[in-house]
This record gives structure tokens, sequence and C-alpha cells, in this order.
């Protein structure tokens, strides 16, 4: 299966990184993936690209992404 | 012919009453539900005291204690001292704010609430600080068919999600992993309530303004009929920027699965 290189943005610092996936990999992996390696605080996260909102329980392909293309992590406030 | 083009200087609505997309007359007449009255609760009921509808039910079983009154300016010291109940402080202020409005107190825990509470009104504004009771809203209000406005605060960021049953994505749709694990944090390994530290969200007075304000008129919109399709806004108070994200509704979504069955 084809390696897909995305790019994982982190909203909060700006820092970025790089992962390969394949087309069959969840979402959810993505970002327990981007969690773990900037060792975020446990906070809830919603993923976008572009402006359109990614759901966790779909796959790479299923969100119609493809290489090169750039996800965004943005923090979901909790608070009220 | 001339005509008179003054405005009625002793009718109090008589400047909202020119806002085109606004129907005072149907906001007048609504039944509106805030759960929650801290930071957020505060903007969202001074806001809808000020449209005074038929009914306004403020739901918060928190009392008030001096770290509210930084970003709560419907509290006051006495609150503080007293702990005085949030939804009476909230419900007090809201009658000297506007004495057209009648807000009725619940002092009681929101999970406690059911669908048919909540299809008593027209619209419910989430206002809390809790994933475990936005699911709890946004389930009931789904499956009651009544429009859910959640807002959600911490430091510079805000969110605002209108949800539209019976068609439109929900909250649940927007979660995923990162938040049930917020949930599960809340409970030990035995399932049962867990006394756990937790962190303390950063809540800034004019981000609680901006999302108030707008859970308040995406309400608005809802009541009048000018709003037909749900929304999440993502507000980054940081940059500034606000962005609507488009969300589908989530076919694994508990809520969506249960409404087909």
């Amino acid at each position: 299966m084809k390696a897909i290189k995305l790019e994982v943005r982190n909203s909060q610092t700006g820092n970025s990184a790089l992962m390969e996936v394949d087309s069959k990999t969840r979402m959810q992996e993505i970002l327990d993936s981007a969690v773990e390696f900037w060792s975020l605080s446990r906070e809830a996260y919603l993923m976008k690209t572009g402006k359109r909102l990614l759901s966790a329980s779909k796959t790479v392909s299923d969100c119609g992404l493809n290489d090169g293309d750039a996800i965004d992590l943005l923090p979901d406030p909790e608070g009220g | 012919m001339s005509v008179d083009i003054r405005l009625n200087t002793n009718d109090r609505y008589s400047r909202m009453k020119l806002v085109k997309g606004v129907d005072i007359d149907a906001i007048r007449r609504a039944s509106i539900c805030v759960v929650g009255a801290g930071a957020l609760g505060n903007e969202v009921i001074k806001d809808l005291a000020l449209y005074a509808p038929a009914r306004l039910s403020i739901v918060d079983m928190d009392c008030v204690d001096y770290s509210n009154l930084g970003r709560c300016f419907l509290f006051d010291a006495a609150d503080a001292e007293t702990s005085n109940s949030k939804a009476d402080a909230a419900s007090r202020s809201a009658c000297r704010i506007n004495p057209d409005c009648r807000p009725d107190a619940l002092n009681i825990d929101a999970t406690s609430l059911d669908s048919a509470f909540f299809s008593e009104f027209d619209v419910v504004m989430g206002c809390v600080d809790s994933i475990r009771t936005r699911l709890h809203l946004n389930s009931n209000c789904y499956f009651s068919g009544t429009p859910y406005i959640d807002g959600g605060i911490d430091g510079l960021y805000g969110r605002v999600q209108t949800v539209l049953p019976p068609h439109g994505p929900c909250y649940g749709c927007a979660i995923n992993g990162t938040h049930l694990s917020r949930v599960d944090a809340a409970f030990s390994c035995t399932g049962r309530e867990a006394n756990i530290p937790i962190r303390q969200i950063a809540s800034d007075p004019s981000i609680c303004g901006m999302v108030g304000s707008l859970q308040v008129l995406q309400g608005l919109r809802v009541i009048s009929g000018t709003l037909s399709e749900g929304i999440l806004l993502f507000i980054d108070g940081g940059v500034p920027s606000m962005m609507p994200l488009e969300l589908t509704v989530d076919t694994k979504c508990a809520n969506h699965i249960l409404s087909v069955v």
C-alpha cells in the first residue's frame, strides 16, 4: 500500500510534524500519535483540513486526504 | 403628506424590533433553557434577559464563590459570602436588568434532566464545563427535537455549535477519543466517580462575552426561523479569528445510529 505523507500542524504552538500513513489509517490514530509526539496535555482536540472538520472514526481515504495535505490540530474548549 | 418616523421611546424593545432577521414577538413568546450559570452562562443570561422571553429557565447546582466574581457580573460579593446558589443569583440579577424577565432557577444537576424536560423548550443553551454534561444535553435535546446551542471556552479559544435535530450533525458527531478520555478521567476503574485533580480552565471575560453573544444570536435566529443549518464556530482570540468549520453527520455517532433505528 502506497504511503501518504501528511503534515500535522499544532495550531497552539505552530509546530508541525510529517507523518507517513496509509489510506486505511484511522484519523483517531493520527490524533493519538500527534498528542503523544508533542506530549500534549490531556485535553480535547479537533482535527481539520482547510475548513473541514475531520471525523476520528474515518480513515485517511474516507476523508479524501492525499499526499502532501495538511491537518490542523485545534483545542476544543471545554470550559463554561 | 408627512410620515412620522420617530421611534417609540417608551418601548424598551423598539430598537430590537428594527433588527432584520430577529423576530422579537417570537422571542418574547419563547421558552429558553440556559444550563450552566458560570462565566458563559452569565453572558447568555444577560443577553436573554434584555429580550425577556416568556420562559427563561436557569439550571445550575453550584454555589457562588469568590473565584467566580472575576468574570461573572451577575454575582456580587454577598452571593459569594453566603454561598448563594448560582441559578438563584443569576435569576435575581436578570430581573434587575429587565423587570419583564422572570427566570425560574433550578438548583439541580443538569444530568438528572431528561428529554421530556428539554422538549418543553424552543432552544437549550449549553454553558457547561464538562464534556460529560455536554453529551447528556446533546443526546436529550436531539431525541426531544430541541435545538441545542453549545458554548465552550478555554483561555483565548472558544467554540459555538448549533445542533438542529432531527437531521443535522450533533455534538457527538464532532468529538473523538480525546473527548471520551476526558469523560473517562472523571471515573475510577470501578466505574465510580473518582476524586482526581482536574485542570482549572482559563477564562477570559472577553472570550466569554464573544462566545455567549454568538450563542444567543444563534438561538434568536433559531426562534426567529432564520437559521436552517447547524454550524460549528471556532474562535481564536489570539489571532483574532472566527472560523466556521464544515461538519457532517458521523454515521458512527450513537445519536444518529439510534435515530435511524
